[in-house]
């Protein structure tokens, strides 16, 4: 065995050396090297030694340090514990305990400080826990850089990213040499009606090959064999874990058991890992996902979410100019359908993290400043004691302590402070993160993964660690300047630190104020932003509107006259509910998330070039829609009862529809194609008002809307108009829609109140950080300038005496402090606007995408947030100003 | 029970059960005791793997309680040149041993053959 020389880590050796108390350092280390050379003997690897020397190292190190610990209160110290050169740590650990002492002794003080760290910590640590999960910590698949989504996009039209039609798919998956794999997948809901109640139920559809690159492997059973990817034999699913659990009690034999879904019986043939999840929804079953022949030479109809597995050293970039120049090739052969139509590889974690990176960035910059302007403020109240303790420093240096020495154990009080501080901002993040996603779940994408993890921890040390240097480094410096005469001969009243502490302070309280008003002013747009917000009127009525959504099973229902008799009788049974006013239903509802979206053709014109086609929203509806959900009818008529199969085909249109398509021309009697079924003419015959359907923000589009009896649709939503609180009726609703067909569960419920409030849920939550963080900004600084005025006030208590026992009057007393304070906040907010200005123009880019109506330099909220943080300031400096004017002269004189 | 320590006439001394452990391997290492030696013992008697700092802990313990008393040895070449810090039993670590078995005995007795106490 041939075994290499060695010798034991130095730099163990070193710290050994360094750190052991000098009467024992020889011994240990001897029978480390022993046991060292003990272990080389009996021929353990080169590595395992070292890592065992180490170990062996540290547990010494910290026997010893607990040694010390233990025997210090009941001993004296050695002689030689006083020695230069002996142990750093036993230094480190008496300095801490001293430190501790003192903040102990001076619990106002260490509470306003802590308290001071651990928001500003707890704050940095809560948004850095969020942005590191979302662009940080990987995806939660093998290999998941490799992962991107594929997307259409339309520029033209103004279509960045849209969903894929099957044919283009099929030709992508089979022309391109950049990636491994490729696969489709959509959501398909199921009615299930093998349980005690009909469910309805979210599966995952993917194509062949979805489920293994993402790495959603069966925990029991198996996963689908190529041939289930053929239509007629797909019907088979894999159970979710979750889903397995709840209805089948985690019974294994479900395997080969049949379930009713859609009316269709469905073979379970696995049971899915529980640890495996795709996408942000809960999801009860997988099913592959078969393409008929139909489907398979679609290019036109774009419903299909795509994801590919790059191949090893294939880059994203690549795939872009592979799938481009596809695409272009495409769209020379099939220019009807794929003119215009590019394609869009995006990295998954851009895909998931969207359009959230601009908040984040913002979030993470504030919490930035908001850590700043805790360190100022800490800093101030550690230069504030430090005059106050400057006798203190003057006799450990008089009796031999350096400079340095000094510092070091100043530091050690601040790094005290900081961890306290830190483990307390931890606790703080770790519940604002849990409360924020317990109170919006669907908030932000990877919401579960978002925890208080390893990385976190380090961050929040590391942060504490730089905190403490921070607002540490320039006290105890300016501390250690202290000159001995002066603060043993003064009488510890003043302290030596005099002009360069006051102008110190001053300083750190100017740009806690600046500081804060480019955080107020960025609190103050967004306010301003979302309150524009709620005032878009989103062209319906909100107030006492309930939806009920339902989706009929297909084969069950094939037949229109069906659908059309189910929606009948539901419909006559709701409007019968007491409480009801009034009834209708529609395919789809705003802002629900859903769309129809449909090309347009005009009789009478030229059609247009292939690529340049226009088009509109897409509604079914029953005569009553726009009556209950409240959309005023600006021209002609609504449908009647007598708009059915075997009328005449009419439309109504959104009075936008009219000003891009009839801007000169009478709408009504006009006729085009478009919808479901294009091969139809419809004839215009009303105009209502424009409805806003994905968010508020939107701009309003082109929308048209047609009689659901002519095309009965097997999803349709009932909307209610009650008369009562909606949500009172939902229970009732269910039960005559059960009442009709008693295997129809149902999809969804809500009223549109909280449809349109939750749609505005990221700008909310957005709003209410910045304002929360804005507004501890606030509080800090206004502390700040308190504490500032304050310790003036105390330092200077002779002086003010002095002038007051010669005719100073309580009011110029309070005028000189007020002054002074309102000089310091003038300049921190002339710093601070000019910061905002200049802030929001090197941002611009970032926060036209979170402004809505607002400009980022608006001179109103500017204005505004100066003007509070001016009468916050004024406040804060008036309680020491009232004290100043309460100095009794003969008494500041006698304290002499 | 509490009564039966001053019926054996002694102070009470206690001796938490790792350091009755390193007190047994004390006088078992005989005139070689130092920290290797030490844990090399507990080590072969005992079913656990201490370390060394560990014994350094409770070797420090004892040493202030009195119970151990502490001679420098001789410097080893394995050791780089470094002296030993030799460890040995001191009269009050033994009535410490005593007083302990004591108690197991009487806490054991009539617990059957596999409890009892030598």
């Amino acid at each position: 065995m041939s075994r290499r020389e060695d010798s034991p880590p130095h730099v163990a050796r070193w710290l050994l050396e360094r750190l052991l108390p000098r009467d024992e350092r020889e011994f240990v280390i001897g029978d480390l090297e022993e046991t060292f050379a003990a272990w080389q003997a009996a021929g353990a690897g080169r590595r395992f030694i070292r890592l065992r020397y180490w170990r062996a190292a540290f547990g010494a190190l910290a026997a010893f340090a607990a040694a010390k610990r233990a025997t210090t209160p009941f001993r004296e110290p050695p002689q030689h514990a006083r020695r230069k050169g002996d142990g750093l740590m036993s230094n480190l650990l008496r300095d801490a305990r001293y430190g501790l002492r003192l903040l102990l002794r001076r619990p106002g003080f260490t509470i306003v400080a802590v308290a001071t760290l651990a928001l500003g910590i707890g704050a940095n640590a809560a948004i850095f826990t969020v942005a590191n999960t979302l662009l940080v910590k990987p995806m939660p698949y093998v290999d998941a850089e490799e992962l991107v989504i594929l997307t259409e996009n339309n520029l033209p039209r103004g279509w960045t990213s849209f969903s894929v039609s099957p044919a283009n798919f099929l030709d992508w998956r089979d022309h391109t040499k950049s990636f491994a794999r490729m696969a489709a997948w959509g959501g398909r809901s199921y009615n299930y009606t093998g349980g005690e109640t009909p469910e309805r139920l979210r599966g995952l559809v993917g194509t062949e090959g979805f489920l293994e690159m993402l790495g959603g492997a069966p925990i029991l059973g198996r996963g689908f064999h190529p041939e289930e990817f053929e239509p007629g034999k797909d019907l088979v699913v894999i159970l979710n874990h979750g889903f397995w659990r709840s209805a089948f009690g985690g019974n294994p034999g479900v395997l080969q058991q049949s379930i009713m879904l859609n009316g269709q019986s469905h073979t379970v043939v696995g049971v899915m890992h529980p640890h495996w999840r795709f996408g942000g929804r809960e999801t009860a079953l997988f099913a592959p996902r078969a393409f008929s022949a139909d489907e398979r030479g679609q290019r036109g109809g774009h419903f299909l979410n795509v994801v590919a597995r790059l191949k090893p050293g294939a880059t994203p970039e690549q795939a872009q100019i592979e799938m481009s120049d596809l695409a272009a090739r495409l769209a020379e052969q099939f220019p009807d359908t794929n003119k215009n139509w590019g394609a869009v590889v995006t990295p998954l974690r851009d895909a998931v993290v969207g359009d959230l990176r601009p908040m984040l960035r913002i979030l993470l910059g504030a919490v930035g400043l908001v850590l700043l302007i805790a360190c100022a403020n800490v800093a101030n109240m550690l230069l504030a004691r430090a005059t106050v303790r400057s006798r203190e420093m003057a006799i450990r240096s008089a009796i031999g302590a350096g400079r340095s020495r000094i510092v070091r154990q100043l530091l050690t009080e601040s790094v005290l402070l900081a961890a306290i501080g830190g483990a307390i901002g931890l606790a703080l993040a770790d519940w604002g993160t849990s409360s924020l996603f317990r109170a919006y779940p669907t908030l932000l994408p990877r919401a579960s993964d978002m925890k208080i993890d390893g990385t976190v921890l380090i961050f929040a040390g590391g942060l504490s660690l730089l905190t403490a240097v921070l607002f540490g480094l320039v006290p105890a410096f300016a501390a250690s300047r202290t000159q001995l005469n002066e603060s043993l001969k003064e009488g510890g009243r003043t302290g030596g630190m005099g002009v360069f502490g006051r102008w110190l302070r001053s300083a750190l309280v100017v740009s806690e104020v600046a500081v804060a008003l480019v955080l107020l002013a960025g609190a103050g747009l967004l306010l301003r932003s979302f309150a524009q917000l709620t005032r878009v009127e989103p062209g319906f009525e909100t107030d006492r509107r309930l939806s009920v959504t339902t989706v009929l099973p297909w084969p069950k229902y094939s037949e229109p006259a069906l659908a059309i008799g189910f929606s009948d009788q539901v419909l006559e049974r709701i409007r019968a509910l007491p409480g009801v006013e009034s009834a209708a239903l529609t395919s789809t509802v705003p802002i629900s998330g859903s769309d129809e979206l449909y090309s347009i053709e005009f009789e009478g014109r030229p059609p247009l070039p292939p690529g340049q086609g226009v088009s509109a929203l897409y509604y079914l509806v029953s005569p009553d829609y726009f009556r209950t959900i409240g959309i005023p009818l600006l021209k002609g008529r609504a449908f009647t009862d007598q708009d059915r199969d075997g009328t005449a085909r009419v439309a109504i249109v959104n009075d936008e529809f009219v000003r891009l398509h009839y801007p000169s021309e009478d709408p009504i009697g006009k006729r085009i194609r478009m919808g479901r079924n294009a091969t139809i003419i419809r004839e215009i015959v009303g105009v209502v008002g424009s409805v806003k359907h994905y968010t508020l923000r939107d701009k309003t589009q082109a929308q048209m809307y047609e009689p659901f009896r002519q095309f009965p649709s097997t999803g349709m939503t009932f909307v209610l108009k009650t008369s009562v609180a909606p949500a009172t009726i939902a229970a009732a609703v269910r039960r005559e829609i059960q009442a009709v067909d008693p295997e129809q569960p149902i999809a969804n419920t809500g009223t549109l109140s909280e449809m349109v409030s939750t749609s505005m849920m990221l700008p909310r939550v957005q709003t209410m950080l910045l304002a929360v963080f804005a507004g501890i900004a606030l509080v800090l600084a206004a502390v700040g300038l308190y504490g500032v005025m304050a310790f003036g006030v105390s330092q200077r208590t002779q002086e003010i005496g002095i002038r007051m026992a010669l005719g100073a009057r309580p009011g110029s007393v309070l005028r000189l402090v007020i002054g002074e304070a309102l000089t310091l906040t003038a300049i921190g907010l002339a710093i601070g606007l000019a910061g905002a200005v200049l802030l929001g123009r090197a941002l611009s880019n970032l926060l036209a995408g979170l402004l809505f109506q607002v400009a980022p330099s608006d001179l109103a909220t500017l204005a505004a947030v100066a003007l509070v943080l001016t009468l916050v300031t004024l406040f804060a400096s008036l309680i020491p100003a009232k004290r100043a004017t309460r100095i009794d002269p003969v008494e500041a004189l006698r304290s002499e | 029970m509490t009564m039966s320590y001053k019926s054996h006439g002694a102070t009470p001394l206690y001796l938490g059960e790792f350091e009755l452990l390193v007190l047994l391997a004390v006088i078992r290492t005989g005139i070689d005791a130092y920290g290797v030696t030490i844990r090399e013992e507990l080590s072969r008697k005992t079913s656990r793997e201490p370390s060394l700092g560990a014994v350094y802990k409770t070797l420090g313990r004892l040493e202030r309680k009195g119970y151990v008393s502490v001679r420098i040895g001789d410097p080893t070449p394995e050791r780089g040149g470094r002296r030993k810090k030799l460890y040995q039993l001191e009269p009050l670590g033994a009535r410490a041993l005593k007083q302990s078995f004591a108690a197991f005995r009487r806490l054991t007795r009539d617990l059957g053959p596999e409890l009892e106490t030598p």
